[in-house]
């Protein structure tokens, strides 16, 4: 893996339509990722790219969902689907010699799920609902949600998990696998692989027969609007504000980001969470949490925050901690895209300007949008 | 005071055995018993480095337990991050049973100061404490929150804490490894500073770097910006033995239970260390609601998901310097079928000494395969890794190839053997909290450890 790299060769294979990045290593494992643009932003029906990720790895056209377990346990094989906004990721963490059986099961899945109706029922909606039952547990995530959806009202601000209000057909899954799933809309990234195997396999895989598309990959900064949220529930109150970012302001919250998690904010004891999404780093959504019991005590809390940050505040000490940060997070993707220097020179002060705000739990006691 | 000695003393001795094997990884002795280990990646856009202690909560005692947490907390505190926050560190520090770390994540190029920052914000206040009333309280409130939290949300690991307690009690694996609300209240900057000077000396010391740092660098760095305590002998941590017994922590306001149980394991270095890893992996782990964990080749899972026995199971070996603990973590929402998913489970354990089949050995090796070189993947981020590798295992688990070879090398009879030895009519420890009425006597389970026929 990375901490055994010996040689590492980065390479964009600009032949073929879908994108192939590897980096090699002296590692015994290696990850095998495939990146579609399917995430929710570009589901057609609210939760339907949540069950289409959740469908992949059951039963193809060459092998049953038990046979696919049974076989990859025995190579010493992970497999799973994951999703975000932007991207559904196939991945595979496997024992190195074993990458052809991978690239091979991987492919099957993006050509020829079958999508078995009694699946449908029997595990991927289950599935699904587990994940919205967790997702609804914590606060943080619930908010968030209400975040995107108050910043971007549709595209990012679409609902990221299927919760049964729109209704969708196994018909819907299948039309939405195969506008995702085409060669121009992916990308594969290999850690531990050495980059002429992959492109080999791949061009001898399923991958290189799906279907021609077109990239759904979204660049320019989505239109973003100052909404305000207040969702009544039991528990836990959370007082949240968030900030589209675009491209050229994505440094300056980075910065903004090491600096409010670090106690040279003085009011760093009251923020819950800080978080900064980048989507195809060209534009992202930076959200800030307060948290607690008592939910005046939240109010004042949040009100703090921003009036101390509507002041303005040299952020310029943070810089190097986010250098590191973002060294950090970088590593986990090769993608080209992640790996243009963040140029902080020009990161200076942050004004807070106009945001986005939701209130959640005992909205009686904490403030309204138009109060901070 | 190693900054005046090593110019003239620093002999290096590198050690032969480990070197010679691992090229990538470095291990060097310093004359003044400070061991210095790197492993070095060119293309690594950061760099980890840090102090690794062999010391942790085993060592020590039911009074001062949760010192080495308050220490972990003080490295955390807002006086050092904000110093690290100027020059662009990112810290860390974790205690565990046997060990304790406090690392530092940085760019490139960067060791002289990380080990200047670690001299002068830890090293050099290991003293000072008691001077510093105002930061001690501020730390004890926070280690006090965060035990707080542990204690009511964290019922997997309080279960652990006390499977722990009971199969080692009286001995120093027993002690929480955070400490208990109790004894932390009653801790005073003398206990902190007297156990540092205890146990933070040179011979107790690993210094690691991890990602873009060489070997001669990180030495060099040492040489003109560290002075650890020297100390000619190394208070002795007395040995832990398993003992069977059980303790029930019932509370029906919860909404599950959990329940470890365990027999007792194989030491860190032991030759059957990986035996009972395979074996631990063989019956692995299991979340319900995971449509592909559902479908594992887990013999146990037949029994269980008929009648939704459980809803996660994981098994562990884990290992320390004189003893272990090979088991499994359950949580259950039935819970009117605990005793059904115990009775199962160890039914299963049975079959590892009389009939376990060539594909679930192959399966578990595959899988504690995976495991293992996924964890070397890990190491680059993060330098304490490394560390306690070294102190736990000496670094036998380092070379993933060997290591890989000796698990192919395990036979179905080894695993016998050893399960014949560890687990067949094994007196058991058994831990539990949340709604375990259903949680049978001790001699029912232990009954279970063998059968009459095969």
């Amino acid at each position: 893996m990375f901490s055994q790299t010996i040689k590492s060769q980065l390479i964009k294979q600009s032949v073929r339509r879908y994108t192939i990045s590897s980096l090699e290593s002296a590692g015994k494992t290696s990850t095998l990722a495939v990146k579609v643009h399917a995430g929710s932003r570009y589901a057609d029906k609210d939760g339907l790219a949540h069950l289409l990720s959740r469908f992949n790895f059951q039963t193809t056209n060459d092998k049953s969902a038990l046979r696919l377990v049974r076989e990859s346990e025995l190579l010493g094989g992970k497999l799973e689907s994951t999703l975000d906004r932007e991207f559904i990721t196939l991945r595979a963490t496997f024992l190195k010699e074993n990458l052809p059986y991978y690239v091979d099961a991987i492919a099957n899945v993006l050509y020829k799920t079958s999508f078995k109706p009694h699946e449908l029922v029997e595990s991927v909606a289950p599935a699904a609902g587990y994940d919205l039952a967790i997702s609804q547990q914590n606060p943080i995530t619930l908010a968030k949600e209400a975040l995107y959806n108050s910043t971007y009202r549709t595209d990012l601000g679409k609902p990221l998990l299927f919760d049964g209000v729109e209704e969708i057909t196994l018909d819907d899954i299948k039309e939405y696998a195969n506008k995702v799933y085409t060669q121009e809309n992916i990308e594969i990234e290999g850690f531990g692989i050495n980059e002429r195997d992959l492109q080999r396999l791949v061009s001898d895989s399923l991958i290189n027969t799906l279907p021609k598309g077109s990239s759904l990959k979204v660049s320019e900064t989505p239109k973003s609007f100052s909404g305000e949220t207040r969702i009544r529930s039991q528990g836990t109150s959370v007082a949240a504000i968030s900030i589209p970012v675009t491209k050229e302001s994505i440094p300056e919250f980075e910065v903004l980001k090491a600096y409010l998690t670090s106690p040279v904010y003085e009011l760093v004891d009251v923020i819950d969470t800080v978080s900064f999404e980048k989507f195809n780093n060209t534009h992202g959504l930076f959200s800030l949490y307060v948290k607690g019991s008592d939910a005046s005590v939240v109010a004042k809390n949040i009100k703090e925050v921003v009036s101390s940050l509507k002041k303005g505040k040299d952020i310029s000490i943070a810089k190097e901690l986010a250098k590191v940060e973002s060294e950090l997070t970088n590593e986990k993707s090769i993608l080209p895209e992640n790996h243009e220097a963040l140029k902080l020179d020009a990161v200076k002060n942050f004004k807070l300007g106009k945001f986005s705000y939701v209130a959640l739990g005992d909205v009686s006691k904490l403030p309204y949008l138009d109060e901070l | 005071m190693l900054r005046t000695t090593t110019s003239s003393l620093m002999t290096r001795r590198s050690l032969a055995t480990v070197a010679k094997t691992i090229p990538k990884v470095e291990v060097t002795e310093l004359s003044n018993g400070i061991t210095v280990a790197s492993e070095y990646n060119p293309n690594a856009k950061t760099s980890s480095i840090g102090l690794v202690y062999s010391a942790g909560s085993s060592a020590e005692n039911p009074y001062n337990n949760g010192v080495s947490n308050l220490w972990t907390n003080y490295f955390n505190h807002a006086g050092i991050q904000k110093e690290a926050t100027k020059e662009g560190f990112l810290l860390s520090s974790n205690v565990s049973r046997e060990n304790q770390s406090f690392t530092i994540n940085t760019l490139p190029g960067n060791s002289q100061r990380a080990l200047g920052f670690l001299q002068k914000n830890f090293i050099s206040q290991l003293n000072s404490l008691e001077s510093q009333g105002t930061t001690f309280n501020s730390i004890k409130q926070n280690t006090l929150k965060q035990l707080v939290n542990f204690e009511e949300n964290n019922h997997k690991g309080r279960v652990m804490e006390h499977l722990h307690s009971t199969a080692f009690q009286n001995t120093p694996l027993a002690l929480p490894t955070r400490g208990t609300i109790e004894t932390v209240e009653t801790l005073l900057p003398e206990d902190l500073t007297s156990f540092a000077n205890e146990f933070y000396h040179s011979k107790n010391t690993t210094i690691v770097a991890t990602g873009n740092t060489t070997h001669e660098e990180l030495v060099k760095a040492i040489d003109t910006e560290l002075s650890v305590a020297t100390k000619s002998v190394s208070t002795p941590i007395s040995k832990s033995t398993f003992l069977g017994s059980e303790v029930r922590l019932r509370d029906d306001t919860l909404p599950k239970a959990w329940i470890s149980l365990a027999v007792e394991g194989e030491s860190s270095k032991s030759p059957d260390y990986l035996v009972a890893n395979v074996a631990a992996n063989i019956f692995g782990s299991y979340v319900a609601n995971e449509p592909r964990s559902r479908l594992q080749g887990i013999k146990l899972l037949d029994s269980i998901q008929e009648y939704h026995l459980c809803d996660s199971f994981n098994h562990f070996s884990l290992s320390y310097k004189d003893t272990g603990l090979w088991g499994f973590s359950t949580e259950i929402s039935n819970v009117s079928g605990i005793d059904d998913m115990i009775h199962f489970t160890l039914k299963q354990w049975n079959r590892l000494s009389v009939s376990i089949t060539e594909t679930e050995l192959e399966r578990g090796k595959a899988l504690l395969k995976l495991k293992l070189g996924q964890q070397n993947g890990l190491r680059a981020r993060n330098a304490a890794l490394l560390g306690t590798e070294l102190i736990e295992n000496g670094g036998l688990y380092l070379n993933t190839e060997e290591v890989f070879k000796k698990i192919d090398s395990i036979s179905i009879k080894d695993i016998k053997n050893w399960a014949g030895k560890r687990v067949w009519d094994q007196d058991i420890a058994i831990s539990g909290t949340g709604q375990i009425e259903d949680l049978l006597d001790y001699m029912r389970m232990r009954n279970d450890m063998s059968m009459m026929r095969w």
